[in-house]
């Protein structure tokens, strides 16, 4: 019986064995069907190079995650390049009386949701193309972009006691220094990190700049879902998102440092603002604040020389 | 338009001149219909038909379309089989070639350049900018497909590169040379030594992922020999 059976059972295995590598197959090739953007056929033609070496199922799993996951980002990059081609024509109501202090809910709620998906590249990649198409860079004005008199490629910025060089190109990104401004304190809220490794439940908040109906004091505009809110709002936290934000708050604080990396708390992924203590004053391209801001990288200023 | 950016209309126009020659060789070089008077017009030939009233290039009148020599559609097309008497019709068709003097380029202009190759039935469409190109809109570019776009800066066709002695000779196979190149010596494509798509010559000849091309070069003890080369994207 012993060696008959041995000999009966392993063809099995060997068919089973092929048969799973028949299956992986498949599902490569599936995969490599929806091909919304990008060469045809990368994402499999990266697997199958090293199909014929993954025996062990495990690899096989590896490379099969390894090409979801390229399939993943190239979905998301031409959902980004598509933000950018639609928001070259934003805003899309009110056309030349929209207003980019007091942007319309709609045009405020989809802007915010599209540029959730950016880096800070691509949205340096949107200000570029809207300045191509002679238009202010901050999505939400409808103005052309500024020309400054003569020719000089640089421009010298003053402040009380200091300068900085800027190029004379991404001055004239802007109508102004307030969409300059605007544009910029959505482009630091953008993450780093790109769509495709961010987590899916992270959803990110992009707030706006705008201004008050009650004063003339900028005001930070939760979600924009109902219309500008006046400036006091900034300190309470949006109604829809109130209990959530206590939970989460509350979890924070059960945890002490040593079980923070427990099982149950390694997927929970938690963003705590800031407090605001008054009416944010965002970055700005101008030579204001202390030293003048010449050191500032993307209008942060290093902690290390002051 | 010309004074906001070109500086002096006769440097402008020489440099214009230079390009449009540059890109009717280069039309030629890759088998598309040009008269040998086409292609190397006089600089008083070149003011007189497209210079404007203030002595600047206008470039709108410098654009041109050509059609594929009999022999480029050769080229282009797949061997007759016995398993496949239908061909499929030739990967090649009429170039247009337009010249955009904008200070800026990006998914926008580049969309109106798609929109008109795409109504008027061409098959590829060169793009010649005066500015760079958007990064944005360079990724349209594969998405638009089989349209065809190239994207050259008019400082890249200010000389023929390939007129250059250092240059060897690039001339692409037929899928039939191919085959029968790799039958000849047992080779699989991927054995053969590479081009990328984005080499200045094979940008200049259009080449693209998949063809092979031969390289010939003259050598003082050996005459001329050939070299062969698969062309790979990045
Ligand atoms: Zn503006």
């Amino acid at each position: 019986m012993g060696p008959k059976s041995i000999l009966r059972t392993s063809p099995r295995a060997a068919d089973q064995q092929q048969h799973l590598q028949e299956l992986q197959q498949h599902q490569l090739h599936q995969l490599q069907q929806p091909q919304p953007f990008g060469a045809p056929g990368d994402a499999a033609a990266l697997v199958s190079g090293r199909l014929p070496k993954a025996q062990n199922p495990q690899h096989l799993q590896y490379a099969l995650q390894k090409a979801r996951e390229l399939e993943q980002r190239k979905e998301i990059e031409s959902r980004i390049l598509g933000a950018i081609e639609t928001l070259i024509d934003y805003p899309l109501i009110g056309g030349a009386r929209a207003d980019p202090k007091q942007p319309t809910p709609d045009d405020a709620a989809s802007f915010t949701r599209l540029v959730s998906l950016f880096q800070p590249s691509d949205y340096d990649a949107l200000v570029e193309e809207r300045h191509a198409a002679g238009r202010c860079g901050y999505a939400l004005c409808p103005r052309g972009s500024r020309k400054l008199p003569g020719a000089a490629k640089f421009r010298i910025l003053h402040s009380r006691d200091a300068f900085k060089v800027v190029p004379r190109e991404k001055l004239e990104h802007w109508c102004g220094d307030d969409c300059a401004r605007r544009a910029l304190y959505v482009k630091v809220q953008l993450a780093e990190e790109p769509a495709w490794l961010r987590s899916r439940d992270g959803d990110a908040r992009i707030d706006l700049l705008v201004e008050g109906r009650q004063s003339n004091a900028f005001a930070l505009l939760p979600r924009l879902a109902h219309g500008p809110l006046p400036a006091d709002a900034v300190d309470a936290p949006a109604a829809d998102s109130d209990t959530g934000v206590s939970e989460a708050m509350a979890a924070l604080n059960l945890e002490p440092g040593g079980d923070a990396f427990g099982p149950d708390t390694l997927m929970r992924d938690v963003v705590l603002e800031k407090e605001t203590t008054g009416t944010p004053t965002p970055p700005s391209l101008s030579t204001e604040g202390p030293d003048g801001g010449y050191q500032a990288i993307e209008g942060y200023q290093p902690a290390s020389n002051s | 338009m010309g004074d906001e950016f070109g500086g002096d209309p006769g440097r402008e126009l020489i440099r214009m001149w230079r390009c449009y020659k540059t890109a009717r060789q280069m039309c030629a070089d890759r088998g598309y219909q040009l008269a040998e008077s086409e292609l190397d017009i006089s600089l008083d030939d070149f003011r007189r038909d497209f210079a404007d009233a203030n002595g600047y290039p206008d470039r709108r009148r410098m654009n041109f379309s050509a059609r594929p020599t009999d022999e480029m559609i050769a080229k282009y097309s797949d061997p007759p089989t016995a398993s496949r008497p239908n061909q499929p019709p030739p990967a090649i068709g009429t170039v247009w070639v337009e010249f955009n003097g904008e200070p800026n380029v990006g998914i926008k202009q580049l969309r109106q350049f798609i929109h008109y190759i795409s109504t008027n039935n061409f098959h590829t469409g060169i793009f010649v900018t005066k500015a760079a190109i958007t990064s944005s809109a360079l990724k349209v570019i594969p998405t638009i497909a089989p349209l065809q776009v190239e994207t050259f800066l008019e400082q890249d066709l200010l000389i023929n590169i390939t007129h250059h002695e250092l240059v060897p000779k690039h001339v692409l196979l037929s899928k039939e040379e191919k085959a029968q190149l790799l039958d000849r010596y047992r080779l699989k494509e991927s054995q053969l030594p590479r081009i990328q798509e984005k080499d200045p010559v094979a940008r200049y000849l259009g080449l693209r992922r998949g063809q092979v091309v031969k390289i010939i070069r003259k050598s003082e003890t050996a005459g001329r020999y050939a070299s062969y080369r698969w062309v790979v994207s990045a």
